[in-house]
């Protein structure tokens, strides 16, 4: 009855399993180290502009976790239904915060 | 007995199904920890000074040596389903034991911070703490509570990984039928993501 | 379809045992243990209702004190919301119903499902334990407010962390329905030939899993605040207890679609089928509850108007609330243009849909009323407020559940009720539900506050018609129960499609065989709710 040797294959899903090289992970792992010495210098030297050191942290920090997800949790390789609901959790994470803090600002 | 057969059966093998459950799992993952940083970013907006006074308490070598040791773990895990789709099981293990390895370095590495804390009594109700400015006293206790909750996820996540190489082993988890591996590595990289942020909000107030 | 001699083994007679059921996979089994639980946490609450009501009977102390009152409503708001409204449509209906609507064996993930009953026992337990350790349930409402929460005696930690184990259920429910609908649909059954109650399942389920979490982080900072004595929430320790407010909204807002939208989707199930008529904009109606559910998500601060935020943010929630008004309204309007020139077959299901129209509207209207910034003031802490909630909740959500159980109780247990004594005890309910609340709204406009256990002389009266109409709803819920219950051992057996509808789980013998079906379900060519397709085949 069960089925346990091959998967279900409806409309929209990959059509091959993607296999990402050993390299280009190695790659990727670079990058986000690269990016996490720049987001360290930034922040204890003082490279960039001061006042903008939040939002360059916080920039540098959504770029390493979009990396993340796209290479290494493979959602570029997914289905797209999962990114963009993706794209709405975090649409309604952002409204949460908005429309708090615009309660603070204007207290 | 029924004599058909339902395609559409949820018995039936359904891997874009499993990783399907997980992400949306993982959804209420970040939501989780959203509210947590919904709390963080107003009481920063709202004490912004204490919360930089407070911040030169932490480490910010050991954060970025934490943060580098995720990443690594990231990519063993990442590199693990590779090699499991091409059929090199033995290395999919050596990698997945590496990721736990991993996983107990960046455990270590925030008892030793921990305990820092606790020497200086910084804990809520420890002397030191009780000293500190209401400000200050948020900022430590949002450290101890996000920091703890994604420590928490560590264990969960190691040990999952764990549970995954057990299964490996028993030929559960082969090239053939990978999805659990693939959930076990959403996760973990889940973890990592928080981490990525939790980083620069406490260590990188400057 | 001609009914076969002999009948498939159904999932009742499949396997016996209490561990057959407590351990089931089985989506149905599951629903029905879900059920009972649910069932009998109504029933304790509505006694916790009733004593309420009977406090009061009259001004000054009747039966209990001011504090065992406070203890009382909190208790029962917290099993009435977490464990009656919040399960009771998707965990109960939506587990045995959504997999053999959409025409497959069972949901995404069965173990899952099991699992995420088990949390529901368990944070039933919790619940419950909070009445025997301690110094008693938690006395600070079911919205559990800062800095009170962090402060009083009560059990307000084991109460909270009961809400936390039951939001996990009802996230766990939520992902298996989405993955579910996502997958495991039938051959040939596009989206927009879902039944509308899938739908309805559908926008909940997006609901459950990306509100739920914000409340269970919350209710973590409670406990943690209670238990290391830090000051998150509390003003005296730097804290604002507007951001806890914030934070609890965030979610239990889109929580009241969570109780009412599955309610929504049962109507427009029983509505075309006593119409005999094709659901009136089929797409509206599905459209309008993804559109509840994503609203739903930006009106959160309309509970706050009153609390101290700020003007503009004011403004801005009030106006957004409004915009939810809409979808709500454009499925009455769907739903009462089913019914015109359909014929209309009187039954107790569809009695239960014209009360929820009926009562869903003074909910809706009443609730603009406080959704406006300038009239929310004067009635904010009335009961005005009480009357409005249990309007929508109540007179909503939980008579479109008791209709429905009547719709499926042939489909569920095989049986069919006696439909003399249901109609009796459908009158008593709707007399005594609006005999109940509609008082509370007259006494909010006058000034009456709510949460007290004791009022002014002048409000005696109007609290006197509605404790009397507390007695007769009660009435009518027990007389309705014992029906059912008699009916199941008495009551005729029950053919595949006693009422004539035209969605799948019409097509499967009652109750259903393991499997759901004994014969590939077939998907209506056009609309699920195709009555000429009926006839004719």
């Amino acid at each position: 009855m069960a089925n346990k040797n091959t998967s279900r294959h409806l409309p929209g899903d990959p059509e091959v399993h993607h296999i990402i090289p050993y390299k280009f992970h190695i790659g990727i792992w670079v990058g986000l180290i690269i990016l996490t010495v720049m987001t360290v210098l930034v922040s204890v030297m003082g490279i960039s502009l001061v006042a903008f050191s939040v939002i360059t942290a916080l920039i540098i920090a959504s770029a390493k976790a979009v990396v993340v997800a796209n290479y290494f949790m493979h959602l570029k390789y997914e289905n797209k239904l999962i990114t963009w609901l993706m794209g709405v959790t975090m649409l309604l994470f952002v409204v949460f915060i908005a429309f708090t803090a615009f309660d603070y600002i204007t207290r | 007995m029924a004599n058909f057969v339902l395609a559409n059966s949820g018995h039936n093998r359904d891997d874009e199904a499993s990783k399907f459950g997980m992400w949306l799992f993982l959804f209420t993952e970040l939501l989780l920890f959203g509210g947590l940083f919904l709390v963080y970013t107003i009481y920063r907006y709202l004490n912004s000074e204490a919360f930089l006074h407070a911040s030169y308490e932490l480490d910010v070598i050991m954060g970025t040596i934490n943060t580098v040791v995720l990443l690594t773990s990231s990519l063993t895990v990442a590199l693990s389903i590779t090699a499991i789709q091409k059929g090199n099981v033995k290395l999919s293990l050596w990698l997945i034991t590496a990721t736990i390895l991993f996983a107990l370095t960046f455990l270590v590495i925030k008892y030793f911070e921990w305990s820092a804390k606790f020497e200086h009594g910084l804990f809520p109700g420890m002397d030191h703490y009780n000293h500190l400015e209401p400000a200050e006293k948020m900022f430590f206790f949002l450290y101890f509570f996000m920091t703890g909750l994604h420590g928490l996820h560590v264990v969960i996540g190691g040990a999952l990984l764990g549970y995954i190489m057990w299964d490996i082993k028993k030929k559960e988890v082969t090239p053939q039928n990978y999805v659990f591996l693939e959930n076990g590595g959403l996760y973990w990289h889940l973890v990592d993501i928080i981490w990525i942020f939790l980083f620069p909000l406490f260590y990188l107030i400057h | 379809m001609s009914e076969a001699l002999s009948q498939p083994v159904n999932f009742f007679q499949a396997k016996k045992g209490l561990f057959s059921w407590i351990f089931s996979t089985d989506h149905k089994r599951i629903g029905l243990l879900y059920f009972y639980a649910i069932i009998s946490f109504f029933l304790v609450a509505m006694a916790l209702g009733f004593l309420m009501r009977l406090e009061l009977i009259a001004p000054g102390e009747t039966i209990m004190d001011a504090k065992t009152y406070n203890q009382v409503f909190t208790l029962h708001g917290v099993i009435m919301i977490f464990l009656f409204l919040i399960p009771s449509v998707p965990a109960f209906f939506g587990n045995f119903f959504l997999p053999i609507m959409i025409g497959t064996d069972d949901v995404a993930f069965p173990k899952v499902n099991l699992m995420s009953w088990w949390l529901y026992v368990l944070g039933g337990i919790f619940a419950l334990l909070t009445l025997v350790v301690g110094d008693g349930p938690a006395d600070t409402g079911w919205t559990f407010y800062a800095p009170y929460s962090v402060k009083t005696g009560t059990n307000v930690t084991l109460a909270v962390l009961a809400a936390f184990i039951l939001g996990f259920s009802s996230i766990l429910t939520g992902l298996n329905f989405i993955v579910t609908i996502h997958r495991l649909r039938a051959p040939g059954m596009g989206w927009f030939k879902m039944p509308l109650f899938s739908w309805a399942l559908y926008a909940t389920a997006w609901i459950q899993l990306l509100a739920t979490p914000i409340i269970g982080i919350t209710l973590l900072m409670i406990v943690a605040e209670r238990v290391f004595g830090v000051g998150l929430f509390d003003p005296a320790l730097g804290g604002d207890p507007i951001l806890y407010q914030h934070l609890f909204w965030i979610y239990s807002h889109p929580a009241v679609y969570i109780m009412v939208l599955p309610a929504m989707g049962l109507i427009s199930e029983m509505i075309p089928t006593f119409a005999k008529r094709t659901i009136f904009g089929y797409k509206a109606i599905a459209y309008s509850s993804l559109a509840i559910a994503f609203i739903g998500y930006f009106v959160w601060g309309h509970h706050m108007f009153t609390s101290g935020m700020s003007g503009p943010a004011r403004v801005i929630f009030s106006i957004l609330t409004f915009l939810v008004a809409v979808p709500s309204a454009i499925k009455v309007f769907n739903w009462v243009a089913t019914l015109y020139k359909g014929s209309i077959d009187v039954k107790t299901p569809l009695l239960y849909s014209m009360a929820f129209i009926f009562q869903f509207l003074i909910g809706g209207l009443t609730g603009l009323v406080i959704g406006a910034l300038a009239t929310d003031i004067h009635l904010h802490d009335t009961y005005f407020v009480v009357g409005h909630f249990h309007y929508v909740m109540f007179g909503g959500a939980g008579f479109a559940f008791f209709g429905a159980l009547h719709y499926w109780f042939p489909k569920i247990w095989g049986k069919m009720y006696n439909e003399r004594v249901s109609k009796i005890a459908f009158t008593l309910m709707f007399i005594g539900f609006n005999f109940l609340y509609f008082p509370m709204l007259i006494l909010g406009i006058m000034g009456m506050p709510r949460r007290y256990y004791d009022y002014l002389e002048d409000f005696t009266t109007l609290n006197v018609i509605s404790t009397v109409g507390s007695w007769v709803l009660i009435a009518g819920i027990l007389l309705m129960i014992i029906n059912l219950i008699r009916s199941n051992k008495t009551g005729e057996v029950a053919t595949r499609n006693p009422w004539g509808g035209t969605t799948l789980e019409w097509q499967t013998p009652s109750p259903p065989p393991v499997h759901n079906f004994d014969a590939t379900p077939v998907v209506p060519e056009g609309s699920p709710y195709d009555h000429k397709m009926n006839k004719t085949g």
